[in-house]
């Protein structure tokens, strides 16, 4: 059975730890915000990060056959030939291409 | 530059809005246009595509920024950066290292197995944008 000077101990020691952990965050937040906004002033990219990956999530591979390059950069166990992902015929490509040729 | 190569790289500055990936998702040409959405390998694959269709020599290029995992495209030596909101030269070229550049009919490694080291290199979207950015405003 704790006793109130136990429960006092335990608040006067964990109530420190939490308070620098959720001002470290707020930290955090804040300088991800200006990183964002400076970037967005000098026009490069809209940046709008949709999160960060979780370690080991979907982690690109490269595989080596007859020549050929396959990567895993999609689903897992789904591999690609690197060149798949240049398609000059592809009819949408085409269509934008097209549309600003004249 | 050839006109035609200019518009398309605006246009795709301009069309395709940046968004990072959660981990790591390359999309094909015709899915970027559908989105409009996609991080610098979607929009340099999808410039790349364009040229091509356009008959230009163009690849794109795998490699980093500033030691950050980057994707560019590469027309006649030149580098057209598709992360930016709007096309114009790049002022600190030597920051961009190749590691392998592909289009539709070959892939070019620096080195032996460059590919494989790439997926090796730091990922920070926000901190490579950041100083990119820093970079322009520095000119």
């Amino acid at each position: 059975m704790m006793t109130k000077e136990d429960w006092n101990a335990v608040y006067f020691t964990v109530m420190p730890i939490l308070g620098v952990g959720v001002s470290a965050i707020g930290v955090a937040i804040g300088l991800l915000a200006l990183q964002r906004s400076q970037a967005q002033a000098a026009g490069v990219g809209s940046l709008e990060p949709t999160g960060y990956a979780p370690l080991g999530v979907n982690v690109p591979k490269v595989h080596y056959a007859d020549s050929q390059v396959f990567v895993e950069v999609r689903n897992p166990r789904e591999w690609h030939e690197l060149r798949e992902f240049i398609q000059p015929a592809n009819p949408d490509v085409v269509r934008i291409m097209r549309s600003l040729y004249g | 530059m050839d006109s035609v190569a200019y518009k398309l790289w605006d246009w795709v500055c301009q069309a395709v809005q940046y968004r990072s990936d959660d981990g790591e998702w390359w999309s094909f040409p015709g899915e970027t246009i559908r989105k409009l959405t996609g991080d610098c390998d979607d929009s340099a694959t999808l410039l790349t595509s364009l040229l091509r269709s356009a008959g230009l020599d163009a690849y794109t290029v795998v490699g980093s920024y500033r030691g950050f995992g980057h994707a560019w495209v590469e027309l006649d030596g030149k580098i057209l950066e598709t992360t930016y909101t709007y096309a114009h030269d790049v002022p600190d070229p030597q920051n961009y290292r190749a590691y392998a550049m592909f289009n539709d009919q070959e892939v070019i490694e620096m080195w032996p197995r460059a590919i494989g080291q790439l997926f090796e290199v730091a990922r920070n979207e926000c901190r490579k944008l950041t100083m990119m950015a820093e970079a322009q405003y520095d000119r």
